[in-house]
């Protein structure tokens, strides 16, 4: 291999640089009108009237859309695929709303300035409907109307054998609980609609994870032929999950269609906080069985997670988040009760892992309490329980495959000198008043794709220039992460073409083909191996057609960089040009190749994290001293892109563990600003550490990769959740671990 | 009013409100899109730009204070076609993923470097504080800061 | 539509302050004004841009007065005063407020006449006894202690049309002394402060603390000394193990309970800056 694993900057490092490359929010169209929203300001209630005259009265205002004056569309905004039969529970202009953020109206103007301020004039009255802001609001039920219930779903599931005998097991018990997360990718949410009334066309333009998603529900939304409606992804500046969701495209498809004009809609931050999406909150019980020796032997997860104010993905997401249990340790019994219900606060949704971080924070945190219970080093007693190559998924049934979290335990704890910080802690805790240390593990596992959850294909076409380069089609929605890159190296190694050869674009549904979209970490494995099948498809087409023009077969011919040999006659060269002109001049067709690839495998994929903290005892303050990451990764396509992802990942999970909450103030108000939450900047980190294990090679992925996005998150809280537990010896399960939440602990256990 | 500055060592001269934010100017009025609005509230550091070399946020800074002023965008960074060399070194050191901090972060690593040539790591991380990536570690981003700094020499 | 007076002298400043209204805004670095702006969908009569006046810019230092313009913004302000004993609280504070790119907009100015309890300057401006010259309309002068500057509300007592135009710290009066700010907030830098400390002690050659003053904010509305700190300090020397006894000053103070309890640590933070 001459380019994978060779690490190279992203497709477009260049234009982002020089400030040149174009964001959905930098578009500008002809006649364009911009969009300011109107938020519901109370947290249940029904909206009585709308009063838009004095917005009306603004010199330049379109037109204020709500629910008294526009029909009523309804949408699903986790609906990403046309066969999920989900209810559209969510208008796009809300009567009753249901969390503060709601939408209830949206301004059109002639400037942004001028839809702000006169969203700011538009009216609204409401009668307040009773609110669950808690778990125990929402359990009692205070917020339901005639005919809900507060338990929206509700579900057993076991798996595996229950142990014969509970005599001479070790029992540990432990109770986690998580708080709300913004996701703060750096780009608000933007959506750019264009209507052409007469040929009836749609085109959205949004940075997302699903062109083909987003056209099924507004096109089903608003009646129109899939066909009528396009999408195309924008480049995006992160996700991490919130762009996988739909709430400003229907709305912005809404308000172009009712205005025939094209707008933009660009939510400012506070909007982005309140009225997209957040990480749910999770209140969890875990026990765990284990023997003596530390093999776990069984477990039981008791859990209560709140959808917020619609359902959304969240039933979806507790149920996955039972799948995701398994995706580590060898869980001879697993059962799991878990309960959903709905508050009136901002809605829960996808987050970067989904549901592998929440589970993993119970599992480590579980974990780490039976390390101390069973005396037993952390590391030995994940050494004892995780899953190794050969093993099974109990819950999929898929192998494992060359599984590789042993490895990253034993390297990580040798590279991070595990027993010396430990031992050095104890040292220096017992001669601090103040401050006290601690190092701590985690592991975490996570999936590849959605297999075998539901069926898993990616398509792929390709041409061929005259001149030998080579175009591709293929739907993929960047994050940011440099997927581009990623694929033009797959393809260009599998062609042995310069990545400069290559051309590839983002997800359009008016020229990509189908797919599901870039989430559940498929995105390398499934539809990078769709492209690396498609070129080596081309490829054989390469030699198909040389072999004609050189009236041989082509197995006498051998590929020699971008050209093709024949063994006969050693003088003989055809370049890709040479084949192209062939095939187009003589042959009259053009060089393609199509390829669908439909995955058959899910293959384990971990990683294994080492955090050491300094935990300030006088003010809560906890400081990250040094910090790796190890993961079992397969082939990596771009390195030095796997491990800045993994340093975002690891940004993302101190934040997480330690500072990052949305709250809701007891009137139902969430933070929105980024003044009150607290991501971790350039001074608070330190040089993260990152070693990737690429000898655990999948069988389907790309070239044996394996996933790194997601799974890259997973380990990052625990581990620094259970350094500062380490540090304290205390038992904290609450993140994050604000300075307030570790003075409480103080000041109740004693330290 | 009528505004009389600077851009990218250009005098423009615009009518507008004295209450819009240069970030709108530049965006809106003369197509500079590089600058990037990320929370509106001088928090996130995306829209930040020089304003007499210094680091500040566009999207708190107002027509009012810019008359006579020199401001400097990532558009004026970029010579003759040829990146500047944080520029490069941003992305030779795979210091960009999303990129919608990225413009920001390099004009803060500018007026650090106008400032002081040779930074420390320390230096560099103080200097990019209000300048937030949530694709990175910062890893990179000091590490490409660091290498400008080194192969500029001490020029700016 | 706004007016904008965007003055050049501090005479031309005078006359623009009559001009004033109740529905007109004065705009220093702006770094809070905008925000304010914005979020309120405010459309002022009349916008007074004080960013034109050079001379309310200049900082100015003798061995007896210290003089600092009142659009000196943070970064000028830690600059000047960093490694000057006396005032090295002053610029702690500055150089700690909010993220580079507001210490190049934030002005002292906007930081004391807005006044939020959060504000770091105005702890150390009441510690080092700061006076504010203030200008009215038509170039009208008064000086006026720092804490007469405060309304008590997170607001200030200008009146219409006033504007600061500096501050003056009678050195003099400091002769001797060190002071050091440390402050307490989510994160080690770009933070809102929790705590803000002001300290400044006037140590004997051995080291012993023959004079003390301290003064905390982030607390209550406006900044507060604390003197039972003073005399805990007072005869003895600036050791780091005194932060307990100085912690317990607190109480009373705040109720909030974290606050009450990380002011030990906030105190040995700030003690730790006086070590030899």
């Amino acid at each position: 291999m001459h380019l994978v694993g060779v690490s190279h900057p992203i497709q477009d490092a260049r234009g982002k640089a020089a400030g040149r490359t174009r964001y959905a929010a930098d578009l500008v169209l002809p006649r364009m009108a911009h969009v300011a929203m109107v938020f519901s300001t109370v947290p249940h209630g029904y909206v009585t009237s709308v009063d838009a005259s004095q917005a009306l009265a603004l010199e330049g205002v379109y037109g204020v859309f709500h629910c008294f004056n526009t029909p009523e569309y309804r949408f699903n905004r986790y609906r990403s695929q046309y066969s999920q039969t989900l209810i559209p529970e969510e208008p796009v202009f809300a009567r009753r709303v249901r969390f503060v953020g709601d939408r209830v109206a949206a301004v059109a103007a002639r400037d942004l300035e001028t839809a702000r301020r006169a969203a700011a004039l538009v009216q609204v009255e409401y009668q307040p409907l009773p609110c669950a802001l808690t778990f125990e609001q929402a359990l009692e039920g205070i917020n339901c109307l005639e005919g809900e219930s507060p338990i929206r779903d509700e579900f057993t599931m076991e798996i595996g054998t229950p142990p014969s005998l509970e005599e001479g097991l070790i029992a540990v018990t432990a109770h986690t609980e998580l708080g709300r997360l913004h996701h703060a990718a750096m780009e608000p949410h933007v959506c750019v609609a264009d209507y052409d009334p007469d040929l009836d066309e749609l085109t959205l333009r949004s940075p997302n994870q699903s062109v083909h998603g987003i056209r099924t529900v507004v096109a089903d939304m608003l009646g129109m032929p899939y066909s009528r409606v396009r999408v195309v992804k924008t480049t995006m500046g992160g996700s991490f999950g919130s762009k996988q969701e739909w709430t400003v495209e229907p709305v912005a498809a809404v308000v172009a269609r009712q205005l025939r004009r094209p707008v933009k809609l660009v939510y400012d931050r506070a909007a982005v906080m309140r009225s997209i999406v957040c990480r749910g909150p999770m209140r969890a019980e875990m026990t765990m069985r284990f023997q003596p020796d530390g093999t776990l032997v069984s477990l039981d997860l008791d859990l209560l997670s709140d959808a917020g104010g619609y359902i959304a993905n969240s039933s979806d997401y507790v149920h996955t988040l039972v799948g995701k249990m398994f995706r580590c340790y060898r869980i001879p019994y697993g059962r799991t009760h878990v309960r959903l219900v709905s508050s009136n606060t901002p809605v829960s949704g996808s987050f970067r892992g989904w549901s592998s971080p929440e589970v993993a924070l119970m599992l480590e945190h579980t974990m780490e309490k039976a390390a101390r219970v069973l005396d037993m080093d952390p590391v030995q007693l994940r050494l004892k329980n995780v899953l190794l190559p050969g093993e099974r998924d109990p819950k999929s049934g898929l192998p494992m495959e060359e599984v590789r979290t042993r490895e990253c335990l034993l390297l990580g704890a040798e590279r991070f000198c595990w027993t010396e910080k430990r031992r050095e802690d104890a040292a220096f805790n017992a001669a601090s008043p103040r401050f006290r240390r601690g190092t701590a593990v985690a592991c975490g596992g996570h999936g590849n794709t959605y297999y075998p959850r539901y069926n898993d294909f990616a398509g792929v076409e390709m041409r061929m220039c005259e001149d030998g380069s080579v175009q591709v089609e293929v739907s993929i929605h960047d994050h940011g992460c440099g997927t581009g890159m990623a694929f033009q190296m797959i393809v260009a190694e599998a062609l042995e073409l310069p990545i400069q050869q290559i051309r590839l674009k983002e997800a359009d549904t008016a020229h990509t083909p189908f797919d599901f979209g870039c989430y559940a970490s498929r995105g390398t494995f499934v539809v990078g191996r769709a492209a690396q099948l498609c070129a080596l498809k081309l490829r054989d087409e390469i030699l198909n057609v040389a072999a004609q023009k050189l009236d041989t077969t082509p197995d006498r011919l051998y590929f020699d960089g971008p050209s093709v040999r024949s063994k006969d006659s050693p003088e003989i060269t055809l370049s890709y040009k040479d084949v192209s002109w062939y095939a187009l001049g003589t042959l009259c067709r053009e060089l393609t190749a199509q390829e669908k690839h439909a995955v058959r495998s899910n293959p384990g994929v971990t990683g294994t994290h080492f955090a050491h903290v300094e935990v300030d005892t006088w003010t809560g303050l906890t400081r990250v001293l040094d910090y790796l990451a190890v993961h079992d990764i397969g082939q990596s396509i771009n390195p030095e892109m796997c491990a800045a992802q993994v340093q975002g990942a690891v940004q993302m999970g101190c934040g997480a563990a330690l500072r990052e909450e949305i709250e809701i103030s007891s009137n139902g108000q969430s933070t929105c600003s980024l003044a009150k939450y607290h991501l971790m900047n350039a001074p608070d980190l330190p040089d993260i550490q990152v070693e990737l294990i690429q000898d655990g090679r999948s069988q389907e992925g790309p070239y044996g990769a394996k996933s790194i996005g997601e799974v890259s998150f997973v380990p990052a809280a625990p581990a620094v959740a259970a350094a500062v537990n380490q540090a304290l010896g205390s038992d904290m399960g609450r993140i994050p671990m604000t300075p307030d939440r570790i003075m409480e602990t103080i000041a109740k256990e004693g330290r | 009013m009528k505004l009389d500055f600077f851009v990218n060592e250009e005098a423009v001269t615009l009518e507008t409100q004295p209450q819009r934010r240069l970030l709108d100017i530049l965006r809106e009025d003369l197509g500079l899109t590089g600058t990037k609005e990320g929370c509106s509230e001088g928090e996130c550091g995306a829209c930040t730009v020089l304003l007499d070399d210094l680091a500040v946020h566009s999207c708190l800074t107002l027509a009012a204070q810019l008359q006579g002023r020199r401001v400097t965008t990532i558009e004026g960074l970029e010579k003759n076609g040829e990146l500047d060399i944080l520029q490069r070194c941003f992305v030779e050191e795979i210091a960009i993923q999303c990129g919608f901090c990225t413009t920001g972060m390099i004009m803060s690593a500018k007026a650090l470097l106008l400032q002081n040539p040779h930074p420390t790591p320390e230096e560099i991380r103080t200097a990019l504080s209000g300048n937030l990536c949530r694709c990175s570690g910062y890893v990179q981003i000091v590490k490409a800061v660091s290498r400008a700094a080194d192969e500029m020499g001490g020029r700016v | 539509m706004s007016t904008c007076y965007i003055p050049k002298t501090v005479e031309e400043l005078g006359g623009a302050l009559g001009h004033l209204t109740e529905d007109s805004l004065i705009l220093a670095g702006g770094t809070d004004l905008v925000l304010h702006l914005r979020a309120e969908h405010l459309q002022p009569d009349v916008l007074l841009s004080l960013c034109g006046v050079p001379q309310l810019r200049i900082i100015e230092i003798t061995s007896e007065q210290a003089s600092i313009g009142a659009m000196a913004t943070m970064a000028e302000i830690h600059k000047a005063m960093d490694g000057l004993p006396d005032l090295q609280a002053l610029a702690d504070a500055a150089g700690g407020v909010g993220s580079p790119q507001i210490r190049n907009k934030g002005t002292i100015g906007g930081n004391a006449a807005n006044a939020s309890a959060a504000a770091d300057l105005p702890p150390v401006l009441w510690l080092l006894n700061a006076q504010a010259e203030i200008m009215g309309p038509g170039g009208v002068r008064r000086t006026i202690s720092v804490q007469e500057l405060a309304d008590g509300h997170q607001g200030n007592t200008l009146a219409l049309g006033e504007v600061v135009l500096r501050f003056l710290i009678d050195r003099t009066a400091f002769t001797g002394w060190r002071s050091a700010f440390v402050k307490l907030g989510h994160r080690s830098q770009v933070t809102i402060s929790r705590i803000g400390m002001a300290m400044a002690l006037l140590q004997a050659a051995d080291g012993t603390i023959q004079d003390a003053r301290v003064v905390a904010g982030a607390i209550k509305p406006v900044p507060f000394p604390l003197p039972a700190a003073e005399a805990i300090l007072r005869g003895k020397r600036p050791d780091p193990g005194l932060a307990v006894e100085l912690g317990e000053t607190f109480k009373g103070n705040t109720r909030r309970v974290y606050k009450e309890n990380a002011a030990k640590g906030v105190f040995q933070d700030t003690l730790l800056r006086f070590q030899p």
